[in-house]
C-alpha cells in the first residue's frame, strides 16, 4: 500500500517533524501550567437564616425573594436569626420551621468590592453541606429524607437591588447520610454528612444569583416530612464555577488549533484523493477522528458571552463523548489493521462487533447524560444521584473514569479476540 | 513575681493627661506588668456597631486597652471588630465548657475579663491564649462565608485588591483570611514586645496563639466534588471545611493536658523557648507551652487570681478531677437531696421547637466545703 505523507518522508525530515510537534505540545503544557489558573473556583457560602412573616406549607412558594444583602446591605424580606437553636429562638413562638428561609446570595463580597460573576465563568454548580450538631436526645434517624423547597433567581448589575428573576423553583428530595464515630459523640460535635447535590447551571449568564431554601414541615394531620433530621445548625452551599482565566486560555488554545487542524485535514484528504487507489479504511478513520477533534475544538464558548446557552454542559459532554467514540473506534481499527494475521479486513463491516460495543457504551453514557443534564435544562435542581440506583451509579462513575475504563475494556476485548482466533 | 499595676493610678493618669502622655506614663509604671489580652475589653463594649455614625464607631477603637497597632487595625477593619468580639465570646464559652469540672473553671468577670489568671505564664494562660486566637479566626472565617463582611480578603495577605482578579482566578478560601486577621490583630501587642525586648512571656503568647490557629487549620476537612463529563472525576474540585468549634476546643484541651514547661534560652540576639526537661520531646507547633507552674486553685488567692473551690458542685462517684475528693482539695463536702423539676422525654422538631414533658426528680447535690 503506497503511503500518503509520513511514509514518504526521510528519517531526518520525520525527526524534525516529530520534534516540532513535541515542542508544540510542551508549549501547550507550559501555557496550561504557567498562565492558566486552576480550572475552577470554589466558594463556601454560609446561609443567612431569615425569619419571614408568613409560614408557607410544604410544596408552596411565595412571590417574594428573601435577600440577605439588599439596598445598602440591609436585608429585604428577611429578619436574620443568628442561631436558630439558641434558647431564645426556641422560646420565641414566631420561629417555626415553615417561617425559616435559608438565603444564599452569591457571590459574596470580597476586598471591599461587590463581586459579580462574569460570563467567562461558564457554569455554576451548587453543593449542599448541612451542619448537624450531635445532641444526645436529638439523634439523626437512619437515613432520613430531606425535603427542600428551593428557588433560584438571578439579578443583573443594572437591576434594582430587590429585583430577582426566577430561574427555577422546585420541591426536591435528598437522602441525608450522616455518621458520627462513637468517640466523637460529644455535645457540640458535627455529624459527618455526605455532600448533597443542589443544582447545576449550564450557563453563568447573569451577575448575581440568589437561592432561597426552606425545609418545611407538614401540618399535623398530614404525613410528616423532614422528621428525624437532627439539629440542623447551619446550611452551607458550596458553589463551584469555572475560572474566567482558565476559560480564556482554554478557548484561545481552541481558537488557535481549530483552523490549524481543519487545514491539516483538508490537506491530508487532498493528498489521499491524489493517490491512484481509493482511500483505505484507516485513512477514513483518521479523517473521522479529525472531524470529531475539530468538533471538540470548535470555540463555541465565545457565543456564551452574548447568548444564554444553558445547554453548554450537555453539549460539551456530547462533544467529548463523540470524540471518545471516534478515538476508540480508531484505536480498534488501527490495532485490527496492523495485526499480523491472514484475515482480510479493510472494511468497517469486519469490525461490527467491536464498534457496536463502543457505540453501545457511548449510547449508554449519552442516555445517562440526557437523564441528568438533559433534565437539568428544565430543572437545574434535578439530580439522578439522589435515588438509590443513582448513588450506586455515582459510586461506579464517580470513583472511576468512565472514558479510560471504556478504552481499557475495548483493548482487553481486542486482546481476547486475537487470542481466541 | 510580676508587679501589678494599681488600677487607680491608671485611671487618674488618663484623666489628668492627654492620651499620649498617659500611655507614656503607663509604660513607665507598668513595664514589669504584663498586659495580657487587654483587647478582651472589647467584650465590655455593649455591641460593636457597624452601622452607627463614623465617630461613634471609631470610638471603640480608641479604648485604651487596645495597643496602637490594634487600634489602627480596628479603625481600618471596623466591620470585622464585631466578629472579633463574638470570637472572644465564643472562646470564653468554649473555655468554660471544657473546664466546667476542673478546679479552675475559666470563670470570668471583674475588671479584667479573666481575673488575674492571665498575669502569670501558666498553662491556663496558655490555653486561654490559644483558644481565643482560634476562636477569632473561626468567627471571622464564618462571617466572611456568610457575606456579612465586605473587607474579607482573597488571600493570606489581608490585601486590599485580589492579586489577579476575581474573574481570572477567583478567591481563595476564607480560612486563609480568618487566620491572617487573627494573627495580625491578636498577636499585635505581643509581637512588638517579642521584637523589641524578646520577652519570654511574649514569645510564649505568640507560640500559643499560633498553636490555636494551627489546630484549627490542621483539622479542616477536605471535601471534594467531581464534575467532569457526566459527573465523572475527570474534573474534581476540593475545598476545606471548618470543623465545629467544639472539636477545636477538645483538641486544645488535650494540648492543655500535655502542655510543655519551657524556659527562655538566649542564643546571640535571639531568645528561644526550650523545654525545661530536656528528656521530653521538643514541643511541636500545635503544642501549648508555659513558663510557670500553675497554683493549685484550691483557695482564694488575690495574687494569682485563683477563686478557690469553696461552694463548687462536685461529683461524688467520680475519682477524676471532677470528683469531690480532688475538686474540694480534701476539705470534704456537703450532700443535700433536692427535688428538681426537669424537662424529659423531649421530642425535637427540626427547627427551634422542642416538645417536652416535665418530670420531678430527686437529685443529690454535693458542694465543696
Amino acid at each position: 500500500m503506497s503511503g500518503t505523507i509520513l511514509e514518504n518522508l526521510s528519517g531526518r525530515k520525520l525527526a524534525v517533524l516529530v520534534s516540532f510537534i513535541l515542542l508544540c505540545q510542551i508549549a501547550c503544557f507550559l501555557i496550561g501550567g504557567c498562565i492558566a489558573p486552576a480550572p475552577s473556583n470554589v466558594e463556601n457560602v454560609l446561609g443567612t437564616k431569615c425569619l419571614v412573616d408568613t409560614a408557607l406549607s410544604p410544596g408552596t412558594f411565595d412571590d417574594h425573594w428573601h435577600i440577605p444583602r439588599g439596598h445598602d446591605r440591609r436585608p429585604i424580606n428577611c429578619h436574620p436569626i443568628n442561631n436558630i437553636n439558641s434558647p431564645e429562638a426556641i422560646k420565641d413562638e414566631r420561629v417555626t420551621p415553615n417561617k425559616i428561609v435559608f438565603a444564599f446570595q452569591i457571590p459574596n463580597p470580597k476586598v471591599n468590592e461587590v463581586l459579580d460573576y462574569s460570563r467567562w465563568m461558564q457554569n455554576l454548580i451548587g453543593v449542599l453541606h448541612i451542619e448537624v450538631l450531635y445532641k444526645e436526645n436529638i439523634p439523626i434517624a437512619g437515613k432520613p429524607i430531606l425535603s427542600l423547597d428551593v428557588k433560584l433567581g438571578y439579578r443583573n448589575k443594572w437591576d434594582p437591588d430587590d429585583k430577582y428573576t426566577l430561574i427555577a423553583k422546585s420541591t426536591e428530595k435528598r437522602y441525608m447520610s450522616c455518621e458520627i464515630e462513637d468517640k466523637r459523640k460529644i455535645e457540640g460535635y458535627q455529624y459527618d454528612c455526605d455532600l448533597l447535590p443542589l443544582f447545576e447551571l449550564g450557563s453563568l449568564h447573569h451577575d448575581f444569583y440568589l437561592i432561597n431554601l426552606r425545609l418545611p414541615v407538614a401540618e399535623s394531620n398530614k404525613e410528616p416530612i423532614n422528621e428525624g433530621i437532627g439539629q440542623i445548625e447551619d446550611i452551607i452551599v458550596v458553589v463551584i464555577n469555572q475560572n474566567g482565566g482558565f476559560t480564556k486560555v482554554w478557548v484561545s488554545l481552541k481558537t488557535v488549533f481549530f483552523p490549524v487542524i481543519i487545514g491539516l485535514m483538508i490537506w491530508f484528504w487532498h493528498r489521499i484523493l491524489l493517490l491512484p487507489r481509493p482511500p483505505a479504511l484507516l485513512e477514513k478513520m483518521l479523517l473521522t477522528l479529525g472531524i470529531a477533534l475539530s468538533l471538540l475544538n470548535l470555540p463555541l464558548e465565545f457565543l456564551t458571552l452574548w447568548v444564554e446557552m444553558p445547554f453548554m454542559l450537555l453539549l460539551s459532554d456530547i462533544r467529548q463523548g463523540l470524540f471518545y467514540a471516534a478515538l476508540l473506534s480508531f484505536w480498534l481499527i488501527f490495532c485490527g489493521e496492523h495485526l499480523m494475521d491472514d484475515v482480510t479486513r479493510g472494511r468497517v463491516r469486519s469490525y461490527w462487533k467491536h464498534l457496536s460495543a463502543v457505540g453501545f457504551g457511548c449510547l449508554c453514557l449519552f442516555i445517562f447524560d440526557m437523564c441528568e443534564r438533559g433534565v437539568q435544562l428544565k430543572n437545574p435542581f434535578y439530580s439522578i444521584w439522589v435515588t438509590d440506583l443513582g448513588t450506586n451509579l455515582a459510586y461506579l462513575g464517580g470513583r472511576t473514569d468512565l472514558g479510560k475504563n471504556l478504552a481499557v475494556f475495548s483493548a482487553l476485548f481486542i486482546k481476547y479476540e486475537i487470542d481466541s482466533g | 513575681m510580676v508587679l501589678i499595676c494599681p488600677p487607680v493610678l491608671k485611671r487618674t493618669t488618663t484623666m489628668t493627661f492627654p492620651l499620649m502622655k498617659a500611655g507614656f506614663l503607663f509604660l513607665i509604671f507598668c513595664t514589669t506588668s504584663s498586659a495580657e489580652m487587654r483587647w478582651l475589653a472589647l467584650l465590655r463594649q455593649s455591641s460593636v456597631a457597624t452601622r452607627g455614625a463614623v465617630h461613634e464607631r471609631v470610638e471603640i477603637c480608641n479604648i485604651k486597652e487596645l495597643s496602637k497597632k490594634q487600634s489602627k487595625i480596628c479603625q481600618k477593619n471596623l466591620e470585622i471588630m464585631n466578629s472579633v468580639r463574638l470570637g472572644a465570646e465564643l472562646a470564653i464559652q468554649e473555655c468554660q465548657w471544657q473546664f466546667k469540672s476542673r478546679r479552675w473553671n475559666c470563670s470570668t468577670g471583674g475588671k479584667r475579663i479573666f481575673g488575674k489568671i492571665l498575669k502569670t505564664a501558666t498553662r491556663e494562660a496558655a490555653f486561654v491564649h490559644s483558644i481565643t486566637a482560634a476562636a477569632v479566626a473561626h468567627v471571622v472565617t464564618r462571617a466572611c462565608s456568610s457575606g456579612q463582611l465586605q473587607r474579607c480578603g482573597c488571600d493570606r495577605t489581608v490585601r486590599v485588591k485580589p492579586s489577579q482578579g476575581f474573574e481570572w482566578s477567583g478567591c481563595s478560601d476564607n480560612i486563609a483570611f480568618g487566620t491572617a486577621f487573627s494573627k495580625s490583630f491578636v498577636d499585635a501587642r505581643d509581637l512588638r514586645r517579642a521584637r523589641k525586648k524578646s520577652k519570654p512571656r511574649a514569645l510564649m503568647n505568640l507560640h500559643n496563639n499560633e498553636a490555636g490557629r494551627k489546630v484549627l487549620e490542621y483539622n479542616m476537612k477536605l471535601e471534594c466534588k467531581c464534575h467532569g463529563v457526566s459527573g465523572s472525576c475527570e474534573l474534581r474540585t476540593c475545598w476545606r471545611a471548618m470543623p465545629a468549634f467544639r472539636e477545636v476546643g477538645i483538641i486544645l484541651k488535650e494540648k492543655f493536658n500535655g502542655a510543655t514547661e519551657v524556659k527562655p534560652i538566649v542564643s546571640g540576639k535571639y531568645t528561644k523557648l526550650e523545654p525545661v526537661n530536656i528528656r521530653f520531646k521538643h514541643h511541636t507547633d500545635t503544642d501549648l507551652v508555659y513558663l510557670r507552674p500553675s497554683p493549685n486553685f484550691c483557695e482564694l488567692d488575690e495574687k494569682t487570681g485563683s477563686l478557690g473551690t469553696h461552694g463548687r458542685r462536685c461529683n461524688k462517684t467520680s475519682r477524676a478531677i471532677d470528683g469531690c475528693e480532688l475538686l474540694c482539695c480534701s476539705r470534704g463536702y456537703i450532700s443535700q437531696n433536692r427535688s428538681e423539676r426537669e424537662r424529659c422525654r423531649c421530642k425535637f422538631h427540626w427547627c427551634c421547637y422542642v416538645e417536652c414533658q416535665s418530670c420531678v426528680r430527686t437529685v443529690e447535690i454535693n458542694t465543696c466545703n
